[in-house]
């Protein structure tokens, strides 16, 4: 029997509170919602109807619209690439960008900490169009750099863009350059939210630094780690598109170590205008992050029941 | 007992790391830190090489030509750059405050745990963090139901509000806002709305300026609403970043098409590659200088304080 | 419970809220009517769009009471535009800019067929009954086509300087594709010697990414996504009427093959694969263009050219599509559109302004009858002029440093006396039933063509590779619902 709690004042002032966001919601993410319905269709216009009343008459083809994904031989590589680069993304990610977020507030020097902070934080603002250009000055069997430093100590030159070996280090270490020194700030935030006073107790207790950060500074990251966690692991089905399009250049020879399911979607799409396919695409990657979610989830709880999403 | 921003208190001093440490850790930042800057430094450097150079020997750190020809390009353009630049200035600011009040208002209230509608609305802001309806049912609700294209709202509204800002505003509020605060200023009366406002957003500096920070430059960078959203009958409105992104997408485009379209296609009508780093530049560095003025909220050792006891 | 009823309830209440589609500008009584027209996006934005447009109302209101507001619009954007049930009245399109099979046979554009030969028969007049053949889908007219070049021809383009002036060679007006070895060999060699008219030649044919341009010119393209197509060498022949894979076909695997000998002779760039552009000299190059264009290309690349043509004239449905422009099947102003086109392919003056912008403001006639653009001209009015309308009305436009001959356009479809053409004008391929395997088929040649249309990659290893991928995607199928379609076609008519 469930116990009949009164909505008190107070659930009603934080429901006030929450209204405008709830609007923002309601309007931007579930009033388009409709659309999942497309993955589900065949879209034809109907002249003159507007797009909501074409979508309802049109031709309800069930899954007919997700075949598209597997139907190259090799759909599976694109599976396996996106859940691989995303594990090392996540796994390497999380523990350098931990890592150098703690030794940057460990600095003497506080104009270190900003300037290499604010070094740090270029690449984000850089494009992926510009970062693949600035790769190409870096690899380009002719002109490149790094072909030029080969030569001078006499080793033979290789042409990156035709060998895929390569690339996932490559890629890997592109997308950490990117992103590690926005993902610092989170962190950084949290570490200058811990209460000083815990820090204060254990010196007193003759702690070491090394034993300050294992036993205050990271159980204090903590929650924010895991959540941050699990987000990510809820998008290991997407990829960001720049990275896996622009940097390799869409060479052909490298697209099979390369080719993530969204990169497989917008050149498979490219030109047409299949509405339907590409609802598919996307539906299928939100329900496969669910269910990864969930998991993620379901694990934290088990561990820790604090710190997990829900 | 807070301790002041400006000193630099006896326990820090004496809690620093040793020096050996500090040199490693120093030489480290160093290295990484002109990893980050030399890519700029390039791009910096092919804005000011002439459009031979890059012609005859593509990109390179050593042109064979300096020019200020991207510039001069650029101050001939100023009456919309500069229009565009207001644009986003513009849009950041606004945008930056309305996305800290919606974003923060739902974390707070999410972190209520005796909130009677707290699962309820974490299901609620969760659920668009995974499934989205697509572009053309966005595309469609915003251009025919709300119709606000070809305005400000279009550049403000979509993206101020994201599920993942909202968690990790949600998280800090839970771990560093003590519930005893909250009750006792219960207790003396004060209603939910100013308890968020007095009393739970001034130490709670650190997630905001954060949460600010990654507004600011979701802003910023923003090209896209405007690509779908702003037609040319309204190019006032033009930001910055779509102005250098619209031209680089259309010279992807054109040089896909090209051999369909005829010799006119040969008939250089966009802006050269020196020009196109140049606006990179100018879309870079003064978000890039901005950075300082949120990074005071969490370097450590400028303690905002916490209540003790 | 209770609470996500609420939440599906105001949801649907705002969908609800939506109403239907508006078909198109605006019009209530005598009031002009104002046409909305999507353009595709030059890039550049016109600055100067209102004030071109107040002066083209200036014609148009008196003429035929309408108006018309142009919005450029890219690609992308066009697309989700029209998905959306966006409101306007005309669009340009084209097989590489919302592409028009694909949204004509989706329902997207109004059936003009008979309205263009009772309405505006002016407008029906200036292009050949075979023209109009190629905007047709199922055997209706979506599309209006820009009078163009609309039989392809493609040339070899030459560095005047390099072989002209200095090795002194000869260029025949026309050549065989792979006449040029020899003077891709001569230009090789006189880099090497340090000749200074060959300083930029070391790679005489420079070529980016998408290959050499064009390299299907043999064949009347089906569908160009699954490399379907039907080689004009088959004219007249008992395979007329057979539809290959451009792949498997001497016509285009010839061609690769001496892509490649000359890549390993070096005289394609090493990195042509890996490149977005190369900039604007290369000592020979090519393109899809017309009696003329010298004037063009050497103007827009800033070096003296001499062209050779060696493919066409073909005429295909692809080339008639070059450039179109469609009427919106919502659209509430069908006959008002219909008039505006008639409008431009029939007044030079209006097409004139369409083109160039206000005169004496963004262009000027010179004493030959050329069009010369003033610098505002061409900083703040430069659309796709050959997207707007009939583009052999408008005046020609001079060239620095080139002999123009304003009368190029009626040498140019003399020309076109001798065109061959294929029995496919008219047809469109349905991919409904195999859309599936065309996206697959797309990523699999994504994958190879880069290299085997810069030469890149051997033919001999990798044509049987691709294939093989190929066949796997589905391309079998492709090809036979294709060649069903096209003989029930072809029997129908």
């Amino acid at each position: 029997m469930r116990s009949k709690k009164r909505f008190s004042k107070d659930d009603f002032e934080l429901t006030m509170l929450a209204m405008p966001t709830v609007l923002w919601y309601l309007a931007f993410c579930y009033v388009p919602m409709f659309g999942i319905i497309i993955a589900f269709k065949q879209y034809r216009p109907i002249p003159g109807a507007g797009f909501i009343v074409s979508l309802i008459k049109s031709k309800f083809v069930g899954i007919t619209n997700f075949k598209f994904l597997f139907a190259t031989p090799d759909a599976w590589i694109m599976f396996r690439n996106t859940i691989l680069y995303n594990l090392v993304f996540i796994v390497l990610g999380t523990v350098i960008t931990v890592a150098l977020a703690v030794m940057i507030s460990q600095l003497r020097s506080k104009k270190m900490q900003k300037v290499s902070q604010t070094a740090m934080f270029l690449p984000h603002f850089l494009s992926w169009v510009v970062v693949s250009y600035f790769v190409f000055a870096f690899l380009s069997t002719e002109s490149g750099l790094l072909s030029k430093l080969l030569e001078m100590w006499g080793m033979d030159p290789v042409i990156w863009y035709m060998t895929p070996e390569y690339w996932p280090y490559i890629l890997v270490f592109v997308y950490l350059w990117k992103s590690i020194g926005y993902g610092m700030v989170v962190y950084l935030a949290g570490i200058a939210g811990i209460d000083e006073s815990l820090y204060e107790a254990a010196i007193m207790d003759g702690a070491t630094k090394w034993q300050q950060v294992k036993y205050i500074t990271l159980p204090m990251l903590q929650p924010i780690i895991i959540i941050l966690f699990i987000l990510a692991v809820g998008r290991i089905f997407s990829s960001d598109f720049g990275l896996f399009y622009q940097v390799p250049r869409n060479s052909g020879p490298l697209v099979d170590v390369t080719q993530t399911i969204d990169v497989y979607v917008y050149k498979a799409l490219m030109g047409l205008n299949n509405i339907g396919f590409a609802a598919a695409a996307g539906l299928l990657q939100s329900v496969l992050g669910l269910i990864m979610i969930l998991a993620a989830n379901w694990v934290v709880k088990k561990i820790n029941e604090e710190n997990s999403l829900f | 007992m807070r301790t002041s921003r400006r000193e630099i208190s006896a326990v820090e001093r004496f809690n620093r790391i040793s020096v050996p440490t500090n040199i490693i850790f120093t030489t480290l930042f160093i290295v990484l830190a002109l990893l980050c800057v030399i890519p700029v430094v390039f791009v910096a450097i092919i804005s000011l090489s002439s459009n031979d150079s890059i012609e005859k020997i593509g990109y390179s750190f050593m042109p064979l030509e300096w020019s200020l020809d991207a510039y001069a390009y650029l101050w001939r353009e100023r009456v919309s750059i500069g229009r565009a630049t207001f644009v986003s200035v513009f849009i950041t600011v606004v945008g930056t405050i309305l996305g800290l009040y919606l974003n923060a208002t739902m974390g707070y209230v999410l972190s209520r745990p005796t909130f009677r509608l707290k699962k309820f609305l974490t299901y609620f802001i969760f659920i668009p963090m995974l499934f989205s309806g697509g572009l053309v049912s966005s595309y469609l609700v915003n251009t025919q139901m709300l119709r606000i294209q070809n305005s400000y709202w279009a550049l403000i509204l979509p993206i101020a509000v994201s599920s993942f800002y909202v968690i990790i505003i949600r998280t800090f509020f839970q771990t560093t806002v003590p519930d005893s605060l909250i009750e006792s200023a219960k207790i003396d009366g004060a209603s939910q709305m100013r308890i968020f406002f007095s009393i739970v957003l001034p130490i709670s500096l650190p997630v905001m300026a954060t949460i600010g920070l990654f507004l600011s430059f979701g802003y910023w960078n923003d090209w896209f609403s405007a690509m779908l959203y702003i037609q040319s009958s309204h190019q006032e409105l033009y930001p910055l970043q779509y102005v250098l992104i619209s031209i680089e997408r259309n010279m992807e485009f054109l040089s896909r098409s090209s051999e369909f379209m005829g010799p006119d296609s040969s008939i250089g009508k966009l802006p050269a590659e020196s020009t196109r780093m140049a606006i990179v530049m100018i879309v870079v560095i003064p978000i890039a200088l901005s950075y300082p003025f949120f990074q005071k909220y969490f370097i450590t050792g400028l303690t905002i304080g916490a209540v003790k006891g | 419970m209770k609470k996500w009823v609420l939440v599906l309830i105001m949801a649907m209440l705002f969908v609800a809220a939506a109403g239907c589609s508006v078909g198109g500008g605006s019009n209530s009584g005598d009031k002009p009517i104002e046409l909305i027209w999507i353009m595709g996006d030059p890039g550049k934005v016109p600055v100067d769009q209102a004030m071109v447009e107040e002066k083209l109302n200036e014609i148009s209101v008196p003429a035929i009471n309408v108006k018309v507001k142009t919005l450029y619009y890219t690609d992308e954007k066009t697309k989700l535009a029209l998905s959306s049930g966006e409101a306007y009245d005309m669009v340009f399109t084209s097989e590489w800019f919302n592409n028009f099979a694909v949204q004509a046979q989706a329902g997207y554009f109004a059936d003009i067929t008979d309205k263009v030969k009772t309405l505006t028969p002016a407008l029906y007049e200036t292009m050949p009954e075979v023209v109009w053949e190629g905007a047709k889908v199922n055997g209706k007219i979506y599309a209006i086509p820009v009078k163009k070049d609309y039989a392809a021809e493609l040339f070899w383009r030459f560095d005047k300087a390099l072989f002209v002036d200095e090795l002194k060679m000869e260029i025949k007006d026309t050549m065989d594709f792979f006449e040029i070895e020899p003077y891709l060999k001569a230009a090789k060699d006189a880099w090497k010697a340090g000749n200074p008219a060959a300083a930029d030649a070391e790679y005489p044919l420079k070529l980016k990414k998408t290959g050499l341009p064009g390299i299907d010119s043999a064949f009347d393209m089906i569908n160009r996504d699954a490399l379907l197509g039907i080689p004009y060498s088959a004219i007249g022949t008992p395979d007329e009427n057979k539809i290959v894979i451009t792949y498997e076909h001497p016509d285009l695997t010839d061609r690769l093959y001496a892509l490649h000998k000359w890549y390993n002779a070096g005289y394609i760039n090493k990195d042509a694969a890996t490149i977005e552009d190369f900039g604007k000299y290369s000592a020979v190059k090519n393109g899809q263009g017309f009696y003329g264009a010298d004037a063009v290309w050497s103007g827009g690349d800033g070096f003296t050219q001499v062209i050779s043509k060696y493919s066409g004239p073909y005429l295909s449905t692809a080339s008639i599509r070059g450039a179109m422009n469609a009427i919106s099947a919502s659209s509430k102003n069908i006959d008002a559109a219909l008039k505006l086109q008639e409008l431009i392919n029939t007044n030079q003056e209006y097409r004139d302004i369409l083109r160039y912008g206000v005169p004496g403001v963004h262009w000027n006639k010179n004493e030959k009858g050329l069009a010369v653009k003033t610098q505002q001209g061409r900083d703040n009015y430069g659309p796709w002029p050959f997207a707007q309308g009939s583009y052999s009305l408008s005046t020609v436009e001079a060239a620095e440093g080139v002999d123009v001959d304003p009368n190029m356009w009626n040498v140019i479809f003399e020309g076109y006396k001798d065109l061959k053409a294929t029995k496919s004008i008219g047809f469109a391929f349905d991919i409904t039933n195999v859309s599936a395997q065309v996206a697959a088929v797309k990523v699999v040649a994504d994958k190879y063509t880069s290299g085997l249309t810069t030469g890149t990659l051997d033919p001999a290893t990798t044509l049987p590779k691709m294939m093989e991928e190929l066949e796997a995607a589905g391309i079998r199928d492709i090809q036979k619902e294709a060649q069903r379609q096209y003989d029930e076609y072809i029997a129908g008519k």
